[in-house]
């Protein structure tokens, strides 16, 4: 993981405050980023690092959103098939699925 | 779960910044039994030895023993555990990749830069302080005012790093060249014109250096873009570089890959 990642996330529970950490743990497809990559959600909807942009990432973060809301870590699938991403030009054809912790 | 939660990533931090390898293995998914524990997580050292806990002890041995081997990349995997099925996601958490970029000069400034976007720490060596110096390279995790032969004594080389050598003359390529390829870094390439590489070359085996390790030289350094500029220069020298760590040496453009018109 990215150090800045990491430094951010240990400020995060040093102070006691909540983020959600997604992570990609599978790919299926043609998708932008690989299982492993990363993005952390603050509770304002604030986010650092990608996990490829666009609506799925939009998608990611409001699911992170809900985790952070609802205090319980989760996984989810988010698909690029969709006419919106075709509309987005984002035609990578592929699924991710991703592990939101929350912290 | 908050607490160990702190402290694994208290710990992962304390190893990143100590440039050491550990992996995580999580708990992602499980029977609803186990819901307040989806994300505990182990910290899996390169010997094996793993610390912390995954809702219980036996659970945690047999995550770790269903881990797909070899254990190289992010995997996310299911096993059976006392008539229930759980999910873990192991991750791969290297240390950030090294670049040592010999040469203070103007080709150096771009490359530091993009080399420091795609998350390498760089180190930046130069003999001369207008050159060596943190204003000129504010991206470089580390600038040192030494001289190259000076340099190997306090730098590794090996293992992953990537050596760029782009020095302002001959007589120091040679010099960095000699320290660097007794470490077989991951990329090492040398800046030059045909003649002046060929002269370097030849000197050097000349001088009885293995051939074989010479022939690993990416000399003169970086891709034929028909780069022009600094700025352009330091892209071709990227390019070749992301090529070598993804193990390809396929350099064409996409377009040809995908269509193939008559």
């Amino acid at each position: 993981m990215d150090d800045q990642l990491l430094r951010m996330i240990n400020q995060i529970l040093a102070k006691g405050e909540t983020a959600a950490l997604v992570t990609i743990i599978a790919t299926r497809g043609s998708t932008p980023r690989k299982a492993g990559t990363k993005m952390l959600v603050l509770p304002q909807g604030e986010i650092h690092g990608t996990v490829g942009g666009g609506c799925i990432e939009a998608d990611i973060r409001r699911a992170a959103l809900q985790a952070i809301a609802d205090g319980e870590s989760t996984t989810g699938t988010f698909t690029l098939l969709g006419d919106t991403a075709a509309d987005e030009g984002m035609v990578c054809g592929g699924i991710v699925e991703v592990f939101i912790r929350v912290l | 779960m908050r607490q160990q939660t702190a402290e694994s990533y208290h710990k992962l931090l304390q190893l990143a910044e100590q440039g050491r390898t550990v992996n995580t293995l999580s708990l992602v998914s499980g029977p609803p039994k186990v819901a307040g524990h989806l994300g505990q997580m182990l910290l899996v050292f390169p010997d094996g030895s793993a610390d912390g806990v995954i809702v219980d002890g036996e659970l945690t041995r047999a995550a770790l023993a269903h881990v797909p081997r070899p254990a190289v990349k992010p995997a996310l995997f299911a096993f059976d555990h006392g008539g229930d099925t759980y999910r873990c996601f192991f991750d791969i958490a290297a240390p950030k990749r090294q670049a040592v970029v010999f040469g203070g000069g103007h080709i150096s400034q771009p490359l530091v830069a993009i080399l420091a976007l795609m998350d390498f720490r760089v180190t930046v060596v130069d003999d001369r302080p207008d050159f060596a110096n943190r204003a000129r390279f504010p991206q470089a995790t580390t600038v040192l005012c030494t001289a190259f032969a000076k340099a190997g004594e306090q730098l590794d080389l090996g293992g992953a790093s990537a050596v760029l050598i782009l020095t302002r003359g001959h007589r120091y390529d040679i010099e960095c060249l000699k320290m660097a390829l007794p470490f077989t870094p991951r990329y090492l390439g040398m800046i030059g014109s045909r003649r002046r590489v060929t002269a370097i070359m030849d000197t050097l085996l000349a001088e009885g250096e293995d051939p074989q390790r010479l022939r690993a030289v990416r000399t003169p350094v970086g891709l034929d873009i028909s780069a022009q500029t600094p700025a352009e220069i330091a892209v071709s020298i990227a390019a070749e570089l992301v090529a070598a760590y993804h193990g390809g040496a396929q350099y064409r453009p996409l377009s040809e890959k995908v269509f193939r018109h008559g």
